[in-house]
């Protein structure tokens, strides 16, 4: 019986994920609504190092430009499959990470962190210095969006709403690979790299090892992100592997809360949300998100997910069929 | 046989010589107590035998391997299981997954993410029951580790060395903290548990490792001034001056 309600339990979360991809297109443009889901797959990417591995990478921008710089040139001038174009992406963003991670893996802390932020910086000047492969500051344009080719049917994604549903299923299938990722007894030892690294390391973990692999997956994850947004407006900014990028990735993904699977989505809903319908409106937005940033530090230090998990425990409290308190402690 | 050897084996922190030329051979089998007072380098003999200390010179052997160059990890694969001084477990995660993790790390310690066979997962499951039923926590599979009272966490530390399954089992000083209640306890279990394995066992207090150890090493200064059964290191005149003298 407690396993089925676990089972439930479970499934709980998938069922809201759905809905709000089937009601979000109501609530705002298509083309927000879609990036929503881009930086939701960046963020779930971030936190599997974050949250899970207990590494914070301030250079996720690093991976996600290369996708989108990957996709879109091969788009340009190949014209491939998207689907493989975002095969290779993935691959490219995952490539570079495995260089990057081996290189900072080395150090940890604030040394590992501004590791990660130096080559963010190096990767963006090759991008503005390269500017007859890549645009420069100006951006890659022309990434076009040709249709999904399935064999036995062709769906056509150029309408916003076609490519709304396309990058919400790759969203999908991307969360649930990366829930059974943190599942897996591999993610376990991430977890156990995170709470105690020298204590894995005396189990017989080479947790060096374990944190490069971590890291790859994380950046051919976000190398994906970033070939779905060059996709989604037709151009690739320098924006996608500048610094700033890698810094609202923090943010988003510490707002909606690191400990749980979930958090980094509700945090992409909201930030992307916040960016993109309250600046329009409103230019100093940015002080809305540092406001709702130090709120969070001070009071809700699991993010927005923990907002969810006390209303919680108050309900159960109350209803009296809460967990039983585990506490027997003697001293 | 000897599983266990050390060769002239020194340690050094700056000035300090933690560790001087010192000899161990723990013999397969048997329960070895390396005992001293506070400050003798019995944890940091410990610790460069597990491999966390690099030593200055000299060696350790490992089933007549030299392994005094392996890291931490390679020493833990080739079965030295090791539990801390100070409480050092996986706080956030359950007391069943805290074991888990060292039984895992036995079966396949490779950094690739492939699936599990579902019957290994079962006999990793039944693996860990066992353990947790050998210090008494199977009760407490479920609880995050963070939850359990310290005389708890530290059995919980001798089972996740012992999910190791490891060919040696060295604790450092197990009951580090303890009430005299949760001594005796702790003392009864490494009792039991040294009937099926090797153990090499650090402890400040004398009197608690005469009844379960089979050799007595002790350590002075960071040497090894007296080496032998209990009855032997109990009217040895140089661990009485050690010990008593300071009383």
């Amino acid at each position: 019986m407690a396993k089925l309600r676990q089972r439930v339990g479970g499934f709980i979360p998938w069922a809201v994920l759905v809905i709000l991809i089937l009601v979000l297109p109501d609530l705002t443009r298509p083309t927000v609504a879609t990036e929503v889901w881009v930086f939701a797959v960046l963020a779930l990417a971030f936190n599997l190092l974050l949250g899970y591995t207990g590494l914070l990478s301030f250079g996720q921008a690093t991976f996600f430009g290369t996708g989108a710089y990957t996709a879109g040139l091969l788009l340009i001038h190949q014209r491939v499959h998207p689907l493989a174009a975002l095969a290779a992406a993935a691959l490219a963003g995952g490539l570079v990470a495995a260089v990057i991670g081996y290189l900072c893996i080395r150090r940890i802390g604030l040394y590992f962190i501004m590791l990660t932020f130096a080559f963010n910086l190096m990767a963006y000047f090759i991008v503005y210095q390269a500017s007859s492969i890549t645009g420069g500051v100006d951006g890659l344009p022309g990434v076009p969006r040709p249709p999904v080719n399935l064999y036995v049917l062709t769906w056509d994604i150029r309408s916003g709403i076609a490519y709304y549903l396309f990058v919400s299923l790759i969203f999908l299938l991307c969360a649930i690979a990366l829930k059974k990722v943190v599942d897996s007894p591999f993610g376990l030892v991430l977890q156990a790299i995170r709470e105690n690294e020298a204590r894995a390391a005396a189990l017989g973990y080479n947790t060096a090892a374990f944190k490069r692999v971590a890291f790859i997956i994380s950046g051919a994850f976000s190398g994906l992100a970033g070939a779905l947004y060059g996709m989604l407006f037709g151009i690739v900014p320098i924006d996608t592997i500048y610094w700033v990028t890698s810094g609202n990735v923090v943010f988003m993904t510490l707002i909606g809360g690191t400990t749980s699977f979930f958090g980094p989505i509700v945090g992409a809903v909201f930030f992307i949300w916040l960016a993109e319908t309250v600046s329009v409106r409103w230019e100093r937005w940015p002080l809305i998100v540092g406001l709702v940033f130090v709120f969070v530090i001070f009071f809700f230090r699991g993010g927005f997910v923990e907002v969810w998990h006390r209303a919680y425990g108050l309900l159960a409290r109350l209803t009296q069929r809460g967990q039983p308190k585990y506490g027997h402690s003697k001293d | 046989m000897v599983i266990l050897r050390t060769e002239n084996l020194t340690v050094r922190f700056g000035a300090l010589t933690a560790v001087d030329r010192v000899n161990l051979e723990v013999q397969a089998g048997t329960v070895h107590s390396v005992i001293g007072p506070n400050g003798a380098g019995k944890t940091t003999l410990f610790n460069s035998i597990a491999g966390e200390v690099r030593p200055v010179s000299g060696r350790v052997f490992f089933l007549d391997r030299d392994i005094t160059h392996l890291t931490v990890y390679q020493r833990a694969q080739l079965g030295i299981g090791r539990s801390f001084q100070r409480t050092n477990i996986f706080p956030n995660l359950t007391v069943f997954e805290n074991v888990w993790l060292a039984a895992f790390a036995r079966v396949r310690p490779s950094s690739l993410p492939a699936p599990v066979p579902r019957h290994r997962l079962s006999e990793l499951k039944d693996r860990v029951y066992e353990v947790l039923g050998e210090v008494g926590l199977a009760d407490r599979a479920g609880y995050r580790a963070a939850e359990l009272s310290h005389g708890d966490q530290r059995l919980l530390e001798v089972a996740i060395a012992l999910g190791l399954s490891p060919k040696v089992l060295m604790l450092d000083e197990p009951t580090a903290g303890l009430s005299p209640e949760e001594t005796r306890l702790m003392m009864g279990v490494i009792k039991q548990l040294g009937r099926r394995y090797t153990i090499l066992l650090i402890e400040h207090k004398i009197h608690l490792v005469m009844e379960v150890s089979e050799t007595i090493s002790v350590m002075h200064f960071g040497r090894i001034i007296a080496q032998g059964p209990p009855e032997e290191i109990r009217k040895n005149p140089a661990v009485q001056e050690a010990y008593l003298g300071r009383r």
